[in-house]
């Protein structure tokens, strides 16, 4: 799994590549606490080139969307495809975040 | 027709086996005619299922898991099934007696974690759970 992350605008951009499996879905937690701790709490997640996801994946990102959300930020989607965008459908977690197409679409950005 | 693989994977039962457990589920996939598309679903049957055999069947850590594949076809239509067998020689746990996990809930009722073995069960067609002496054995079937 691979995490570039930039800022654009207010947002933290993070781009997601590779899988998020019970291995490597830590990495994308530390990196939500390392912004947190910048004081960088309005985080979009771009998925387009994240194939895999697990619910080791979904742990990772609800823990991290709860952190966040208690320090007044939040963490929104945007890429979602194939399998990754089952698994979010599955979840209930698409109907719980903020999900758009593509980070052109983020309100504000 | 079913044909039974003889091929198994003996393993302990730990994350840290996940990519050797992967590569020979998909190994056997592609040697018994299994489509590629179910590669993903089947990946993540198969954590969901190693992690869960680790975390419960044995709480203390440091036990065996064994995997096989079969594949069961109706010659008449060329439609087939892929099964995923997963042994472990832990404390009884039936993972399909929990309740579902309410997917509907919002972030704040939402508690981190619990949603692996509905996961699994939402992306395999058929999931059967035997105890059998001292071992539990976990079937998912897929249909291709």
């Amino acid at each position: 799994m691979k995490i570039v992350n930039e800022m654009k605008g207010a947002c933290m951009l993070v781009s997601v590549e590779g899988r998020m499996d019970a291995l490597t879905a830590p990495e994308f937690e530390k990196a939500c606490a390392d912004f947190l701790d910048q004081g960088k709490t309005n985080v979009v997640v771009d998925f387009a080139l994240l194939e895999y996801i697990s619910s080791a994946g979904l742990r990772s990102i609800l823990a991290s969307a709860k952190k966040l959300k208690s320090k007044g930020g939040d963490l929104r989607f945007c890429g979602l495809t194939g399998m990754v965008e089952e698994v979010f459908r599955i979840s209930g977690f698409q109907a719980m975040f903020t999900i758009v197409p593509s980070f052109d679409d983020i309100a504000g950005s | 027709m079913t044909v039974e693989d003889n091929i198994a994977l003996h393993i302990p039962a730990s994350v840290e086996r996940l990519e050797e457990a992967r590569a020979f589920v998909g190994a056997r996939a592609e040697a018994l005619g299994v489509p590629p598309t179910l590669t993903m679903k089947l990946d993540l049957v198969l954590e969901e299922l190693l992690v869960n055999v680790g975390s419960y069947a044995y709480p203390d850590g440091g036990g065996d898991l064994e995997i096989c594949c079969s594949v069961e076809s109706d010659d008449s239509d060329g439609s087939g099934s892929f099964c995923l067998r997963l042994c472990d020689w832990g404390v009884h746990f039936d993972p399909l007696a929990k309740d579902d996990p309410d997917v509907q809930a919002d972030m704040d009722e939402r508690t981190v974690g619990g949603l692996g073995i509905f996961l699994a069960t939402q992306m395999a067609d058929e999931c059967s759970y035997t105890r059998t002496g001292n071992r539990n054995e976990f079937k998912a079937c897929f249909s291709f």
